[in-house]
């Protein structure tokens, strides 16, 4: 009990780290008109100019800042309500909890290692770490033999197994646009200033195996599978939240992206966030309270 | 003291990728380094030779020391260490994880610390697989009978006041060279990187570890056990590696502070003293697995 404790007092921390950056990244801003700048490779970069963004792209600023607004006004509350519903040891509570926790440390780390500096570094590195520890105490807590007891038998795990194999493929997208830029002899298109791209180290080294993982315990009914697949669940509802938020700040900054891309990098992302959430409805609906 | 079978194949196409992975960086290459000044407004000089081709001299020296010391010793202690857990030994198998530990930090630096180049993709999968066997190699020990394995003779307040030394040394390093970024108009020395990646590395993941291990070391809880012996082995490839790092910088002409050149290598010294009296200490199983 004294992990679960501190993962639910290292949640209301992460909350209030995460107000206090997202906040930052919102609604910080001086005005000024996005500037221009030549990287080390002779290639012409936009920075977003403004705000605590303002070393990054402007392509990337409008990112950041959509992350920023689902962050503070769902990924915040959310977090707040699981924190005090797993305190009174509900166990769907907590996987819900483990999935949010998932979704910070994920935001966290990407903004200490993928944005450029910026002041709130410090912010960054604390969430990230109590995220990260805090997930790993609330992943280890849960005991497999009680949460076996509360799966009924009506548990759909081969849809959910499929479905994670299906949301699998999405990540390849990140493959193709290495693979493309191998052939071509040049970095990936967005790689812009940056000096690596944190999402395809992040999406293709942790999730795309993590999610392979899950559908395999879940299509041998393994219960393990119960716990990776509902915390991936909840973490595809927030990433489809993210994609709608970043493409609609972007929007507002004047960026509009082709048919094209919209198809290719956002309506995917959407479309599984919606099946997952009613993937996790099902999965939640059948584990027993009691 | 059982190892899991996805160890016997995750292990092999880590050292066959490392194998690669370091030897490219290690590849001679010819090239002459150029100066610019970055959009922040920071001087660089630009390595302009070999795999590092779009890192700085600094950057691409500390990352050379690096793939030599994976080369070079990381990869043969692996090697053995992994020969020895096949034949049930736990002091082969708190090897393998203190030295899969170090591939990990390792290749989680070289994606976020290396200007993208070709061999990104074979970083990520590095990685992806040695956290993978990491985390695998982590839950293979019985952890309630592990302390049972460890002689009364351990040294284990040196050991936690090492950790514990390691710690605020990192914080006090990190730290100081965070908090002149806050002062207005400084630019932060980032060189060409995105963030001060390191700094996000070790305190957000080891300095919290460190600590963790050398508290719960000195109450004799299973997992001090367990996480001061994996550190212990991680810190002793990765001060070699430092060290390296700092001569190397040193050898090419790039300013290196006299902490770093005596610091690091000092802690590794005492991380290979500790080592050795922790392993000695260690009890082997009777009958292997």
């Amino acid at each position: 009990m004294k992990t679960v404790s501190f993962s639910i007092w290292a949640s209301y921390l992460i909350a209030i780290l995460a107000i206090i950056y997202s906040a930052a990244g919102l609604f910080l801003s001086n005005k000024s008109q996005p500037e221009r700048v030549i990287t080390p490779q002779g290639e012409e970069v936009t920075l977003y100019a403004r705000g605590l963004y303002r070393n990054d792209s402007q392509f990337k600023g409008g990112i950041l800042r959509g992350t920023d607004a689902v962050t503070l006004f769902v990924a915040v509350p959310s977090l707040w309500m699981a924190a005090r519903k797993s305190g009174r040891g509900d166990i769907t509570s907590k996987l819900v909890l483990l999935g949010i926790q998932a979704f910070f440390v994920y935001n966290s780390a990407s903004l200490a290692l993928g944005a450029y500096w910026n002041e709130m570094l410090l912010v960054y590195i604390l969430c990230f770490s109590l995220s990260l520890y805090s997930f790993i105490m609330l992943f280890q807590s849960f005991e497999m033999p009680t949460l076996v007891e509360k799966i009924r038998p009506t548990m759909p795990y081969r849809w959910i197994a499929g479905f994670c194999a299906f949301s699998g493929l999405s990540l390849l997208i990140w493959v193709l646009d290495i693979i493309t830029a191998l052939i071509q002899g040049k970095p990936p298109a967005h790689l812009e200033h940056y000096h690596t791209e944190i999402t395809y180290v992040l999406d293709l080294a942790i999730l795309f195996p993590a999610v392979y993982l899950a559908a395999f315990q879940l299509w041998k009914r393994n219960p393990q599978g119960i716990r990776l697949g509902a915390l991936l669940l909840i973490f595809l509802v927030f990433t489809g939240l993210v994609v709608a938020g970043q493409s609609v700040v972007q929007a507002m900054d004047g960026i509009i992206h082709t048919p094209q891309e919209y198809a290719a990098y956002v309506i995917p992302f959407i479309l599984l966030s919606l099946i997952a959430l009613g993937l996790a409805f099902a999965l939640f609906r059948n584990i027993s309270p009691s | 003291m059982k190892s899991p079978s996805a160890l016997r194949i995750l292990v092999p196409i880590i050292i066959g990728l490392a194998l690669v992975a370091a030897g490219g960086g290690l590849y001679p290459a010819a090239g002459q380094p150029f100066s610019l000044v970055n959009f922040r407004g920071e001087d660089v000089t630009i390595n302009a030779r070999g795999l590092y081709y779009w890192d700085t001299v600094s950057s691409a020296a500390q990352m050379q020391a690096n793939d030599a010391v994976t080369l070079f010793l990381a990869l043969p202690l692996l090697s053995v260490a992994y020969r020895l857990t096949q034949k049930g030994s736990l002091r082969g198998k708190l090897l393998l994880t203190g030295t899969l530990g170090f591939i990990l930090y390792t290749y989680i630096t070289m994606c976020f610390g290396a200007a993208y180049n070709p061999f990104f993709l074979i970083y990520v999968a590095l990685f992806s697989l040695s956290l993978f066997a990491f985390v695998l190699s982590m839950m293979s020990f019985e952890i309630n009978s592990l302390t049972a394995h460890f002689s009364e003779k351990l040294p284990r307040r040196w050991i936690a006041g090492l950790l514990f030394f390691a710690a605020a040394f990192l914080s006090l390093a990190w730290l100081g060279r965070i908090a002149p970024t806050f002062l207005s108009g400084t630019v932060p020395l980032l060189e060409n990187t995105t963030s001060m990646f390191i700094q996000a590395m070790d305190l957000g993941i080891v300095v919290p570890v460190c600590i963790l291990s050398g508290v719960l070391l000195l109450r004799r809880r299973p997992w001090g056990y367990l996480l001061a012996s994996v550190g212990l082995i991680k810190f002793l490839t990765l001060g070699t590696a430092v060290s390296l790092m700092a001569l190397n910088m040193a050898r090419l002409g790039v300013p290196v502070s006299p902490v770093e050149l005596i610091i690091f290598p000092g802690m590794t010294l005492a991380g290979m003293v500790m080592t050795i009296f922790l392993l000695k200490n260690v009890k082997e199983v009777q009958g292997g697995k």
